[in-house]
């Protein structure tokens, strides 16, 4: 990534590409409509482009850092349209594993980590997140979708995401009481 | 105050998840003077971690089409100011080694053995030369034509569609192991890239003829009195029956009208 934000190496701005075309494009077919799919990959690596000088090695994996920027972008995409669900079949709701599809051993490292820590949570609450964060749909829509109040939507996504965030740390979470 | 650590706790993970309205941003740029920053990067960084583990991998055939990388490195070029690797190079008007008649043999590979020939013997140095440096051979033209230069390759002459279609001359080389070939044309006519540009289709017996594999867009530039374009085939060619170059729009299309077919080779 820092040969990247020199911004004249074109060999490791085609290898980036390769390594990472396949992870945006999964990140984005999961959210999006398939007509909208490649737009967005080519407007995330955009991003990418231009926050590539951003990137700290010891922040975290580069696979990690790309898929934060996939991220914001496709919420950005998310908000700016009408939402409606766009889901795959939604996961049975008693039990969904997740597994671990990380490209590389660092990504597999935080990918692990966080697999553990949403596997820990109930099976209600891990199909609230994995709803969220996996699949793009607004704590709104996973209420409309699952009939569970919106305060408890809402509680959910942040539990989970508090769990992985104190796993990746290792350390107690910034709010005493906060879960 | 635990009121807005809450609010501001409750924003962030909004933000991680779904994003803020404009109201909600702008709360949380008030709160954010107040409360640790740190936080948000982490939420941020906790979601991308859930969504790797749990976005499953591409399946076969189910990964980005092949076009798609194409056009991310045309992009990337633009976005960075660099050209992005020239698809098409005319031959130098410089004097160079005679080629045998376009067609007998393989005369595409006569001569660039013979431009390669002059650059090493350039490069080697004569007597009292100082011996420069020999350029990196990894350029898209030097790959492709190491490739068309290999025993295993297939050669095939292009051919215009029609009769009367002028004076096209042309071959296409390409190299199933490294899946990588060359072609190269004379009497094509240069084309205006911000009008439309010309596009290799590339048949193959293990795909079905309505779908051929993109090869990529290139331009045959004003002037040049022939052009070599290196291919580099985004998806895996089996088994080639045919390669056919039609004119499309700027940027090429994921599938053909076949209205304008400029050159047809096949085995």
């Amino acid at each position: 990534m820092p040969r990247v934000a020199q911004g004249d190496d074109p060999e490791a701005i085609n290898a980036c590409i390769e390594r990472y075309q396949g992870l945006v494009w999964s990140l984005t077919k999961n959210k999006l409509r398939d007509s909208e799919v490649e737009d967005a990959v080519q407007e995330i690596f955009i991003d990418l482009w231009k926050s590539a000088g951003r990137f700290d090695s010891a922040e975290g994996s580069e696979t990690a850092f790309v898929a934060t920027i996939a991220r914001r972008r496709l919420i950005d995409r998310l908000r700016r349209r009408e939402r409606q669900p766009t889901l795959q079949a939604l996961p049975e709701p008693e039990d969904r594993q997740l597994e671990i599809s990380a490209p590389s051993a660092e990504a597999s490292a935080e990918a692990a980590l966080a697999a553990r820590a949403v596997n820990a949570l109930a099976p209600e609450e891990r199909r609230v997140v994995l709803l969220s964060v996996c699949h793009g749909l607004s704590h709104a829509e996973i209420a409309d979708s699952t009939r569970l109040p919106l305060g408890t939507v809402k509680t959910y996504v942040r539990r989970g995401l508090m769990r992985v965030r104190e796993r990746l740390l290792g350390s107690r979470p910034v709010l005493e009481g906060a879960l | 105050m635990r009121t807005s650590e809450e609010r501001w706790l409750d924003l962030l993970v909004a933000e991680a998840t779904q994003g803020l309205s404009p109201e909600e941003r702008a709360e949380l740029e008030s709160l954010r003077r107040e409360l640790p920053n740190e936080v948000r990067w982490d939420l941020e960084k906790a979601a991308a971690a859930i969504d790797l583990a749990g976005t499953p991998q591409e399946r076969a055939g189910e990964g980005p089409p092949p076009e798609l990388t194409a056009r991310l490195q045309e992009q990337a070029a633009r976005h960075f100011g660099f050209e992005a690797a020239p698809r098409v190079l005319p031959f130098p008007a410089a004097p160079r080694p005679a080629a045998p008649p376009l067609a007998s043999g393989r005369p595409w590979l006569a001569v660039a053995a013979s431009l390669l020939a002059a650059v090493l013997g350039w490069a080697v140095g004569r007597s009292g030369e100082r011996p420069a440096p020999l350029p990196p051979p990894q350029s898209p033209l030097e790959l492709a034509q190491a490739a068309a230069a290999a025993p295993e390759a297939l050669v095939w002459t292009f051919k215009s569609p029609g009769e009367g279609d002028g004076e096209l001359i042309g071959t296409v080389a390409w190299n199933p192991r490294s899946q990588a070939g060359l072609m190269r044309f004379r009497g094509l006519p240069a084309n205006d890239p911000s009008r439309e540009q010309y596009q290799l289709w590339i048949f193959d017996q293990a795909q079905d003829e309505r779908y051929p594999i993109d090869g990529g867009v290139f331009d045959v530039q004003a002037g040049a009195t022939e052009a070599l374009v290196p291919i580099v085939a985004k998806l895996r060619v089996s088994r080639p029956t045919l390669f056919a170059v039609t004119v499309e729009k700027p940027g090429g299309v994921v599938v053909s009208s076949r209205e304008r077919i400029a050159a047809l080779a096949s085995g």
